[in-house]
């Protein structure tokens, strides 16, 4: 138990081999969730940063190969 | 089991209702957001155009205005997100949505500007190819059907929503042709009304058209453009609305809440 409280062995879950009360519980997954969404975030707004950097470039290659052709 | 059929015609039947309920103010957000994005488009046609086969000696000069474009592209996808919302509140509620349609969760618009980008990405890589522009309106019809589906931010979590929904191809194939042809619809309506317009101008008010008659020519390349970037924003409410509804549809089809409004239809029936 992380908070270290006695609790009785139907209030308690096991997670991983450990037994958690509901608030230790909880406090792992907002955690993780919170974990999860910052990773996320970051990789989303880089993700479209790069994309947006690239479509430029696609968009200049592109209008220069067709101006050659024709 | 009885299922309401998933048809193209279905959804555009239901497409016109949705429009004709969000389209005032929330279509004007859609023109207003998305013609500074194709002024900038025909801009970098025309002075590639101009350039020639010399365009590849102006890469700065031509890199500036493409990303001036990219600019008004970020811009235009958010008018396209506050429509793809004002259209699915329209449906849920039957009613002309209000200022919530402005409240676009802002996962949702980043994750559409993810897909979007790529979809830009592969229309300009592939322009010259036939299937390659089809393939890159399709995933963009996809990406603003599914936008307001994105609710946690991650690179893979968009495109879960498009897998999901990319059984609807056959729809989405007769979309492209339907709004393409749509567009050339579009496109000489605009010219006949701007020539209608000039003839008028000249007969009943007698103005001199010398000038204007070289302008509203379709000799004049940046007026064939103009009239292109004109029509695409008449089309663009209906094709965006299209695809909430087809993404709606399906996925009310794929958890049976289409067999429980039709059970509740049938129970009004019966009360009345």
């Amino acid at each position: 138990m992380t908070c270290r409280n006695a609790v009785c062995q139907a209030c308690a879950t096991q997670w991983d081999g450990i037994y958690h009360c509901t608030t230790c519980l909880a406090a792992r997954r907002t955690a993780s969730r919170e974990r999860g969404s910052v990773a996320g975030w970051l990789a989303l707004v880089a993700g479209v940063l790069l994309l947006l950097r690239l479509t430029t470039y696609v968009m200049v290659w592109a209008g220069a190969l067709i101006a050659g052709l024709f | 089991m009885i299922r309401a059929p998933l048809s193209t015609t279905s959804v555009l039947d239901e497409t016109a209702e949705v429009v004709s309920r969000a389209a005032a103010p929330w279509a004007a957000v859609v023109a207003a957001t998305s013609l500074p994005y194709r002024f900038m488009q025909i801009i970098f046609i025309e002075r590639v155009s101009e350039l020639g086969s010399a365009a590849t000696h102006y890469g700065r000069a031509l890199g500036t205005i493409a990303n001036l474009t990219i600019l008004a592209f970020i811009f235009s996808r958010w008018g396209r997100v506050v429509f793809a919302r004002a259209c699915r509140l329209a449906e849920a509620s039957d009613a002309t949505p209000g200022r919530e349609a402005w409240g676009v969760p802002l996962v949702a618009l980043v994750s559409y500007l993810f897909v979007s980008s790529i979809a830009e990405i592969v229309y300009y890589a592939s322009v010259l190819t036939i299937v390659g522009p089809v393939l890159a309106a399709m995933l963009a019809g996809l990406a603003i059907g599914t936008a307001e589906l994105n609710t946690r931010p991650g690179i893979m979590a968009p495109w879960r929503h498009i897998a999901r929904h990319s059984k609807t191809s056959k729809q989405l194939m007769s979309f492209v042709f339907i709004f393409f042809v749509g567009v050339i619809v579009a496109f000489i309506n605009l010219a006949a009304t701007f020539a209608a317009g000039a003839w008028l101008a000249h007969a009943f008010a007698g103005v001199s058209l010398a000038r204007w008659d070289v302008l509203l020519s379709i000799r004049n390349k940046h007026y064939i453009f103009l009239l292109l970037a004109g029509a695409i924003a008449i089309v663009e409410p209906f094709w965006i609305a299209a695809h909430v509804v087809l993404v709606r549809r399906a996925g009310v089809a794929e958890t049976g809440e289409d067999l429980r409004i039709w059970f509740r239809e049938l129970q009004s029936r019966w009360a009345e």
